[in-house]
């Protein structure tokens, strides 16, 4: 065995950032989307699935741990703010609606659910490829979005008790700063992914709408509400 | 393809550890973390789990800590549950640590990190049927998930990943107590520590079975 100091990598983590409009509009699609989050962008597609994959988690949550009023509250915003942008992209009724059974952001059912409108336009055989384009865009997707949510939901960060105030200060700059940092940069490619899938997808999808345009119009859950909030801080 | 040097230990830390294509570079802490991840994949499939525990094996016993507590707990932990186990390592030092609790929450979620870069590291394994969009028949629309699949993503990983050597060390100094480079030649670990040796027709019979 041959031991040596000095571990640490040569060169900086961080990859050079994209525009700041760039990183701002991937923090947003990578969001928690619940009422203390300021949505500056017009939420799109990539928006929606996002909000999809949120409804997904607290349906999760709710398996693992047994139903409560917090989880079943939250459930309700994400449905809520799934089912006014679907209306708002003109997808309700369509095979990417927001499902009324099952998972919200199952992506095989999501593939399955394509199929038809696929078939009908790119016929049987080139229908599979797309449908499997598809599916790994969604996959890759929402393995973007699981990276983070340790970092979103645990508070305070692991290991703040630990006696060893160097090795607290690397546990913590790891977690917070560099896995942060990284990750949002790597997030980057949901916005390819989604402009990739709007392509891919056979579905006419509305303009991107501004929150207020969608609280005015489409029954968008208002974030001043205090029964959201309510559901958010317990 | 021509690799940084950096480039080259985020390749083999993702990689399959398989007598195909065995690692290149020496072998150190992050390779047998690396190796309990592959071995709680296979947790179906025995001949694999038997394969990468010998290489698990070797590693700890030719980076000298194979008596250590984390090593002990690897060998009797159920494959597919053993990444998660190692977070109990602050529980079974020798020492009585007061903050054990906080440790075990960072071990947990440093080990969580880890696994969201493996497991986004090894996506082309997944891609049975060829990449996604390859037999689109649209060349344009092909040559964009192309972009996404194989340029974007690569780009995006490759700063990413580098992520996993700083996890590594912190891990290390959690679970070894120091943050020396330890490593390890493969044909050191093949000749006097039982790694699987990759040219024998035996191993790669296992491996394939």
């Amino acid at each position: 065995m041959e031991a040596s100091p000095s571990p640490l990598p040569a060169a900086p983590i961080k990859a050079a950032p994209d525009s700041r409009v760039d990183l701002d509009r991937v923090r947003q699609l990578r969001s928690a989307y619940d009422p203390a989050c300021e949505l500056q962008y017009p939420l799109g597609l990539g928006d929606y699935l996002s909000l999809r994959f949120r409804l997904d988690e607290q349906q999760r949550l709710s398996e693992e741990h047994g139903p409560s009023d917090s989880l079943s509250a939250r459930q309700a915003w994400y449905a809520a703010c799934c089912t006014a942008l679907s209306r708002a992209l003109e997808l309700q009724g369509t095979a990417l609606d927001v499902p009324t059974e099952g998972r919200a952001y199952d992506f095989r059912q999501m593939m399955r659910s394509l199929r038809d409108v696929l078939r009908a336009r790119h016929g049987v055989f080139q229908a599979v490829y797309y449908e499997i384009a598809i599916g790994g865009l969604l996959r890759q997707r929402a393995d973007i979005l699981r990276m983070g949510r340790s970092v979103i939901h645990r508070e305070g960060g692991p290991g703040t008790g630990i006696a060893d105030e160097h090795l607290r200060a690397r546990i913590q700059q790891v977690y917070f700063t560099d896995f942060d940092d990284a990750l949002l940069v790597f997030s980057c490619q949901l916005l390819q992914m989604d402009d990739l899938l709007l392509e891919l997808i056979p579905l006419r999808v509305g303009s991107p709408m501004t929150l207020e345009r969608l609280c005015a119009e489409f029954d968008y859950p208002n974030r001043a509400d205090l029964q959201w909030k309510m559901a958010f801080s317990l | 393809m021509s690799y940084q040097p950096d480039q080259q230990r985020i390749v083999q830390l993702t990689s399959a550890y398989d007598p195909f294509q065995p690692p290149q570079l020496p072998l150190t802490f992050g390779d047998y973390l690396s190796l309990l991840w592959r071995i709680d994949r296979s947790s179906e499939r025995p001949n694999l789990e038997a394969y990468y525990r010998q290489c698990a094996e070797a590693v700890a016993r030719g980076l000298g800590f194979d008596r250590r507590s984390l090593h002990r707990l690897v060998r009797v932990a159920e494959a597919g549950k053993i990444c998660r186990s190692l977070e109990n390592v602050s529980y079974r030092g020798t020492e009585r640590l007061v903050d054990a609790q906080d440790r075990r929450a960072a071990i947990g979620q440093l080990m969580d990190m880890r696994d969201h870069i493996l497991a986004m590291g090894v996506y082309r394994e997944q891609w049975t049927l060829g990449w996604p969009g390859g037999r689109v028949a649209d060349a344009e629309l092909r040559e964009h998930l192309f972009a996404v699949f194989f340029t974007a993503f690569e780009g995006q990983f490759r700063h990413f990943s580098r992520l996993i050597f700083v996890i590594d060390i912190v891990l290390q100094e959690m679970m070894l107590g120091h943050r020396d480079v330890l490593e390890i030649s493969l044909i050191r670990l093949i000749q006097e520590f039982n790694y699987p040796d990759p040219a024998s027709a035996n191993v790669r019979a296992q491996y394939e079975r």
